[in-house]
Formats: structure tokens, C-alpha cells, sequence
């Protein structure tokens, strides 16, 4: 079997190889990385806008492409989350969170460096599964059904919360708010329309797109209105800045595959995007870590493995919508839909009936990914040179292409004034010291946990033990029981070390607004 | 004085006949049509089955006829907000609403649409069908529904069957076959069919309607099998398979659709160009095999007789609304 496989991946490095290919594989990977920049505007509007273009192309060339803007938007997405607060993919809002004050630390060409070696190992990764896991995949993917996927999401909420930093009853609110967000829209198990305000264009949720870009860059710039300093700025950028050093390369090696190993176990599930994946792989570092208070100001791991998960997530995902028609991403139903003009049906078929085509596609995901390594890393000083431009020019163009981005993903205005509004909301949370990430997390994860839920006991009649009866529900069931009381039982023994007068777990100042040269900018 | 005066009524009589000629001169007529880019609206993100015939047909149009043809879309709402926004757009047919047969379905089942479907458009063309077929786990060995109808039987909780969500077509199509078949049937909704599919392949829930793509592969693959199927058009895909009508179960609004409408007020003359070469279109083999692929066939037809359809589909799916008490907000 593996031997087969290695044949057949022998063979598609022979397909993809092929200069043609190459070429067009080459030419995807480049507008992606330059499209993962521009806030908002992601891989979907890129893709419609070149399908036209894939019409009269050979199917394989046309896919590589494709799928070449796909993983190379995710590349370039990491930047701007890190230099600029700005996620410009939803999947790298928790890129932000340490990725943005290393910036401000003058650190911004170390967390780059770190971002894409992450991105390389786990894509690298997420491929060898993918060769050699795939038969299994598509077997996890079935034994996935409701009642387990609610009792992951729910750990993953649950373990979520402790990504607020400061007051966990402010970080539970915030996931309230991102529940109540979650429920805007039409509700899947009964058609009903909630909370849409009578807007059509909210019944179909709150657009991700623009909370994301709202609550993390808009508002950081309405913040910066009256501090006008230029980031990073002062210290002179020097060359060693920009390579992450060897101390920092292991620093950062263990929550790579950790992250790497999220992405990947996700990525067996199917419908369940990206997004989630970071936030559960940030959550691990930071409960393992021997220093969780590092974290939200420019902890390396915090950087390296929500990417590694993000990416290779990304990559397995390709199995289940490449085998079963279940695309993980609105990007990977788009890619379908170009291999159905061309009259290629996604399924158990495809890999058997184009093979040449499953497997060039296969090789071009790891030529796609050096190729972007090569673009990027000597980019990064370019990258973070752009920091140096002054607040008042960087500040307004970034607002712009927000705009843009954020019109792009459904040809509306009504998506920009979404953001505006949830660039308002973010900006007054954090002048009441609310953090807003855990927004996102109840955002993507609520929804999914009430339909899993409702759907498990409409399959089993009503029946709550559904979710004890199901071996994998029960153990997550388990392990989120055991969490709370964990929960509990720690904050019981802070609170006696607290009344014994010593500090057992010493609560920092919030750092995030020292100025790089170490003075603390006060209000 | 006088003089000039008479100058100027003249020289405003001569404008107001000008203005008037030229207003009359810029209505649009079939004879100066296409006027420039063509907008073919979709109410659905891209890489979906409407998306693709837009596309496909939409690239095959803009080759016939030398104007760009591009493909816009506006999803959310089930497909209302790009149907608003085609109903309120100029009828000089150079905006085109590509829609399911999801358009109909909502005009049948909800009161509350910004638009009025027979009233604030005109049909172009039929452009293609897409059968449904009724699958179930091929582990129960299920192959008829008059078995499905024994299985059921055995089962005094009901069954449950998926569907794409509420009020699409799979909903309707799975709701007829329960209470044509006489046992009770727990609904299901997911958020598109291929979760639904591969619910009923991991055996969770007990059977569903799909579109070909979906089903299709499962059933080569001995996973699921297909019992039964929405119209004779099945056959291709799945041969010898019996379709609703003849197991029995009455009144289902068919197969699902996708077809060209423009707003009321466009003048026949351009629709009827318009349809012409969209039938001319949908005999070309590169459209007929992507047609193939999303699992439907390329069917045409004239404006008129698009319109009758289209009134008769609504009408059916709001007896089928009223009888069984489904309704879209």
C-alpha cells in the first residue's frame, strides 16, 4: 500500500514538475501570497475572479493554480495578522494575540520568521498524512457524527476561555458575546430567523470576515487615533532581527508539532474550517507552558503552533473534500466547482479515475509550499521595512484595503458597514479592558455546538444519553467534566494562597501598551 | 422682442422633440441587444451548481456573442438578496438572474419576500434539470420503497431523514415519501446535502434525497443504495431505478431546475433572443458535459413556456406548504 503510494506520488512530482505545471502552479502561489496580504480580500474572491481563466486550461494546470492561490493566501495572511493586528484571514486573528506585540517589541521580523517555518513543517506534515493516511481519513470521517463532534466542540469552548487574559469573568463575557453573534442568522434546525434585525442580509450569519477585521485591526486603529507612533520604529532593524535565532528556532520546535498534531487529528473532521484548530492548539500551548502569562505579549509559541495547526489543517482537509464532497472552506467549494466545469466529479472516483491528477496536485502542494518559503522569507525585511512608514499614511491605506477586502467577500456594502460596527464595538471593549479574541471563539464554535447537539438527539429521539453512549463523545464528555472541576479546584487553592498573603500565581500589568522604547504610553 | 421669444419656443420645441426622439430611441429593443457587459446573477456563493451553469453558460454566451458575461455574486437569504437585486435592476436584459429551482420554492413557502416572483420577472430559459434520488444505507439491504415502508414499520419512533434544510427540495421530496408511504418521518436539517449524504452512509440517519454528484460515488461504492428517484431523467445516472410517481408517492414538485429570468418589464423581443441562444448554447458538448457532471441535464425552453413552469412549480409547492404546514420566514 505505502509503496503503491510512493509510486504514485513518484509520478505526480512527474506531473507537477513538468514546466507548464510549474509555471502555472508558481503564478497561483504568487497572487495568493500577495492576495494573503490585502486584508479581507481572501483566497474566494481571488479564486472567482481567475476561474474565468481556467476554462479553456487543462484541468491539471487549472487546479494547481488554484489551489496554489489557496495555500498561498495563508502564507500571507500571517503577516499582516502579525505586523499589523490585522487578520487577514480569520484563522490568524490568534496569530495576532502574541504575534502583534512582538511587533511592537521590535520583534516582528523574528515572529514572521517563526510563522513561516511553521507553516512549512506542518503543510509538509499535513501532506505526508495525507499520502499516507488518506484510506484511514476517510474512515475517521464517518465515525465522526454529531454526538462526537459536539463533545469536541464543547472541550473546545470550554478550554478556550482561557485564552482571556486578565479577568476570566470578563473572558466568559466575551465568549457570551461571540455566542449571541454566532445565533444572528437563520438557525439550521428549524428554518427560523434569529436575531437579523430584519436585515436579509444577516440571515445568514454575522460575515466572519468582517468580525475578525473589525474587532481586531479596525478597532486597533481607532485606538491609535491620538497615538500617533510609528511601530517598531526607534530601534534600527538590523538583519539578525529578521532571522528568528537558533534559541528561538527551539523554542519554538515543540509547540510546532503540537500545533502540527492539532491541525491534523482536525483535519479528519470534516466541516469543522481552520479557525477552530488555532484557537484550541493557542489554548494547549498556554495551559503546557511553564510560563502561561507570557502569553498575549509576545510568546513564540503562541505564534508557532496556531499556524503550524492552521496549515496543516489545511492540507488534510484537501481528503475529505477531495473524497467525500465535503469541503472544510467556502474556498475548497469553489475549487470544486472549477473541477466540476471541467466536468470532474469529486468523490471515491477521483483519486482512482485521475489519478494524475489527485497526485500532481499532491506534489504541487509541497513544491507550492517551497516556492513560498523561497518567496517570503527573504520578504520579510521588506515586510517589516513597511512598518516604518508613518502611522498617518499606513494607518488610512490599511483602512481602505479593509474596505475593499471586506466588500469582496459578497459584493455588498452592507459587509463594510458590519465591520465599522464591530470596529466601534472592539475599540469600546478594549477601552474597557475586555480582550476581544474569545468573541471569535464563541462566534465559530456556538453555532456548531447547538446544531451538533440538537442534531445528536434528533437522531437518537431524545435520547441525552446519546452523548455518554458514543465511546469518543463520552471521553471528551469526561475530559470537559474534569476541566471545570480543575477549574474550580485551582481557582479554590488561588484564592487561599491569595488570603495567606502570598501571590501564587503573580497577576502582570498589562504590558501590551509599553512603547518600544520601554516607556509605558499612559492614557 | 417678440422675435426673440419666438426663437427661444422654438428652439425648446425643437429640443423637446429631441429629447423625446432620443428617450424613445435609448429603449431597448432586440435589434441593438446586447448592449455591452452582460450580468448573470447568482444568489449563491461560488462553486455551487447554480454558479456553475451561470458560468458555464454565461463563458459559452460571452463567446457567441463578443461581450463580456460576468458572473456576480450575492448570496445569503436563500437566494433573496440576488433576486432583489435582478427584480430591481433595468430590463434591458443585460442583468440576468441565474436561479434553482430553490427560487420557486421560496416564492412558494414564504410570505415575506422584497419581491413578487411571477409578477416582478420574466422568464428566459429552462436551462437544466437535476434529478434527486432517495438514498438509504445499503447495509439495511433497502432496496424499494415499498421496503423502506416495511423497515419503518419495525420502527415505532419513526424514521429520520436529512435534507439540505428546511424547505429545500430534499426537505419536500423526503416529507411526501413519508406521508405517501404512511409512516412517520423525523426531519433532519444540515446545513448542504453532502453532510446529509454521509450521515446516511455512517448509518445515523435513515435516508435522504440527494442530487447525483453526491449520491452517486456512495452508491458505486456500495455504500448507500438508491431506491428511488424524482423523474425518468434519473435514468441516466442510475438506470432502472423507479421514480416517485410510480411508487406511489403524489405530488412532488419534480426535479430541481435552474433557469435564466430578467426582470418584468424586459421587452419580449430581447428574451426571446436571449432564449434562442441559450438553447443554441446548451447543445454544446463542453456544456453538456459539465451539465453532466453536476448531475443534471441540459434542458431549454422557450420564455413562455418557462413562465408556465415556473407558475405551475410555485403553485405546487404552496399546496405542498399549506397541506403540510411548512413556511419560510
Amino acid at each position: 500500500m505505502i509503496g503503491q503510494s510512493l509510486l504514485n506520488l513518484m509520478q505526480g512530482f512527474g506531473v507537477a514538475l513538468q514546466p507548464h505545471n510549474l509555471m502555472w502552479s508558481f503564478f497561483g502561489v504568487l497572487i495568493g501570497n500577495l492576495i494573503g496580504v490585502l486584508p479581507g480580500m481572501g483566497a474566494l474572491s481571488a479564486i472567482s475572479l481567475l476561474l474565468p481563466l481556467t476554462y479553456t486550461m487543462h484541468p491539471i494546470p487549472a487546479i494547481l493554480m488554484l489551489a496554489g492561490i489557496f495555500y498561498g493566501s495563508q502564507y500571507g495572511g500571517a503577516i499582516g495578522a502579525i505586523l499589523l493586528n490585522l487578520p487577514c484571514h480569520p484563522p490568524h486573528a490568534v496569530t495576532c494575540l502574541d504575534g502583534y506585540p512582538m511587533t511592537r517589541a521590535g520583534n516582528g521580523g523574528t515572529a514572521l520568521g517563526i510563522a513561516m517555518i511553521s507553516s512549512f513543517f506542518a503543510a509538509s506534515v499535513g501532506i505526508v498524512v495525507m499520502i499516507f493516511a488518506s484510506p484511514l481519513l476517510v474512515r475517521a470521517a464517518f465515525s465522526f457524527g454529531p454526538a462526537e463532534l459536539f463533545s469536541i466542540m464543547l472541550l473546545g469552548l470550554l478550554a478556550g476561555a482561557t485564552l482571556s487574559k486578565g479577568s476570566a469573568l470578563k473572558g466568559v463575557a466575551m465568549t457570551a458575546m461571540g455566542l449571541l453573534l454566532g445565533i444572528v442568522g437563520t438557525d439550521v434546525s428549524s428554518g427560523v430567523m434569529r436575531f437579523t434585525l430584519g436585515f436579509p442580509e444577516l440571515s445568514d450569519k454575522v460575515e466572519l470576515v468582517a468580525l475578525a477585521l473589525g474587532l481586531f485591526g479596525v478597532a486597533e486603529f481607532l485606538q491609535n487615533v491620538n497615538r500617533m507612533q510609528v511601530i517598531g520604529g526607534g530601534t534600527k532593524v538590523r538583519l539578525r532581527d529578521m532571522r528568528p535565532s537558533a534559541a528561538e528556532l527551539k523554542q519554538s520546535f515543540l509547540p510546532m508539532v503540537r500545533g502540527t498534531l492539532v491541525g491534523t487529528v482536525f483535519g479528519a473532521m470534516p466541516g469543522t474550517g481552520p479557525t477552530i484548530t488555532t484557537f484550541i492548539a493557542y489554548a494547549i500551548e498556554k495551559r503546557i507552558s511553564k510560563n502561561p502569562e507570557r502569553f498575549g505579549h509576545g510568546a513564540l509559541a503562541g505564534v508557532a503552533a496556531p499556524e503550524a495547526s492552521s496549515h496543516s489543517k489545511t492540507q488534510v482537509d484537501f481528503i475529505p473534500t477531495m473524497s467525500l464532497g465535503i469541503p472544510g472552506d467556502p474556498v475548497m467549494a469553489l475549487i470544486l466547482g472549477a473541477l466540476l466545469i471541467q466536468g470532474i466529479q469529486p468523490g471515491t472516483q477521483l483519486i482512482s479515475e485521475h489519478a494524475d491528477l489527485f497526485w500532481g496536485l499532491i506534489a504541487s502542494f509541497w513544491i507550492g509550499n517551497v516556492l513560498l518559503v523561497i518567496l517570503n522569507v527573504p520578504l520579510i525585511g521588506v515586510w517589516v521595512k513597511l512598518l516604518r512608514v508613518p502611522y498617518r499614511y499606513l494607518y488610512p491605506s490599511a483602512l481602505f484595503f479593509i474596505a475593499v477586502g471586506v466588500y469582496s467577500t459578497n459584493n455588498s456594502l452592507f459587509e463594510v458597514g458590519e465591520v465599522l460596527v464591530f470596529g466601534i464595538a472592539g475599540a469600546i471593549f478594549a477601552a474597557l479592558d475586555f480582550h476581544v479574541a474569545p468573541v471569535l471563539l464563541g462566534y465559530v464554535l456556538g453555532p456548531m455546538v447547538e446544531e451538533y447537539f440538537r442534531r445528536a438527539l434528533l437522531q437518537s429521539h431524545g435520547d441525552m444519553m446519546v452523548f455518554l453512549d458514543h465511546p469518543i463523545s463520552a471521553v471528551f464528555i469526561a475530559a470537559s467534566a474534569l476541566l471545570i472541576v480543575f477549574q474550580f479546584f485551582f481557582r479554590a487553592k488561588h484564592a487561599r494562597g491569595v488570603q495567606r498573603g502570598s501571590e501564587a500565581f503573580p497577576v502582570p500589568q498589562d504590558a501590551e501598551r509599553l512603547a518600544p522604547d520601554g516607556r509605558s504610553s499612559t492614557h | 422682442m417678440p422675435i426673440s421669444i419666438l426663437r427661444r419656443v422654438a428652439v425648446s420645441i425643437v429640443l423637446l422633440g429631441l429629447s423625446v426622439g432620443l428617450s424613445s430611441a435609448a429603449q431597448p429593443s432586440a435589434a441593438t441587444y446586447p448592449s455591452g457587459v452582460i450580468t448573470f446573477v447568482v444568489g449563491a456563493t461560488p462553486g455551487g451548481a447554480t454558479d456553475i451553469v451561470a458560468r458555464v453558460v454565461g463563458q459559452q454566451l460571452s463567446k457567441a456573442w463578443g461581450v463580456p458575461v460576468v458572473v456576480v455574486n450575492r448570496a445569503g437569504a436563500g437566494g433573496e438578496i440576488g433576486a432583489a437585486y435582478v427584480a430591481a435592476a433595468k430590463p434591458d436584459g443585460q442583468t440576468v438572474l441565474v436561479a434553482p429551482s430553490a427560487f420557486g420554492v421560496l416564492s412558494g413557502l414564504s410570505n415575506s419576500l422584497p419581491y413578487d416572483s411571477l409578477r416582478d420577472f420574466a422568464g428566459v430559459s429552462l436551462m437544466a434539470r437535476t434529478p434527486s434520488f432517495l438514498v438509504t444505507p445499503s447495509a439495511r439491504g433497502i432496496k424499494t420503497i415499498a421496503q423502506l415502508q416495511a423497515y419503518a414499520k419495525t420502527k415505532p419512533a419513526g424514521l429520520v431523514y436529512g435534507s439540505a434544510g428546511t424547505g429545500s427540495t430534499g426537505h419536500l421530496h423526503a416529507l411526501l415519501v413519508a406521508t405517501g408511504a404512511g409512516f412517520k418521518g423525523e426531519h433532519a436539517p444540515y446545513r448542504g446535502t453532502p453532510e446529509a449524504v454521509n450521515d446516511v452512509v455512517a448509518g445515523r440517519i435513515d435516508y435522504a434525497f440527494s442530487p447525483g454528484p453526491n449520491a452517486l460515488p456512495f452508491a458505486k461504492d456500495g455504500k448507500l443504495t438508491i431506491i428511488a428517484t424524482t423523474s425518468t431523467l434519473g435514468d441516466t445516472f442510475a438506470p432502472g431505478i423507479q421514480t416517485l410517481e410510480q411508487a406511489g408517492v403524489k405530488g412532488d414538485p419534480g426535479d430541481d431546475w435552474y433557469g435564466a429570468l430578467v426582470p418584468a418589464k424586459t421587452p419580449k423581443d430581447i428574451r426571446i433572443k436571449l432564449s434562442s441562444e441559450i438553447a443554441h448554447i446548451l447543445t454544446l458538448p463542453e456544456v453538456r458535459t459539465s451539465l453532466t457532471a453536476i448531475g443534471g441535464e441540459a434542458v431549454s425552453s422557450t420564455p413562455d413556456e418557462f413562465d408556465a413552469m415556473l407558475k405551475q412549480y410555485i403553485a405546487n409547492v404552496r399546496t405542498l406548504g399549506h397541506t403540510y404546514g411548512i413556511e419560510l420566514q
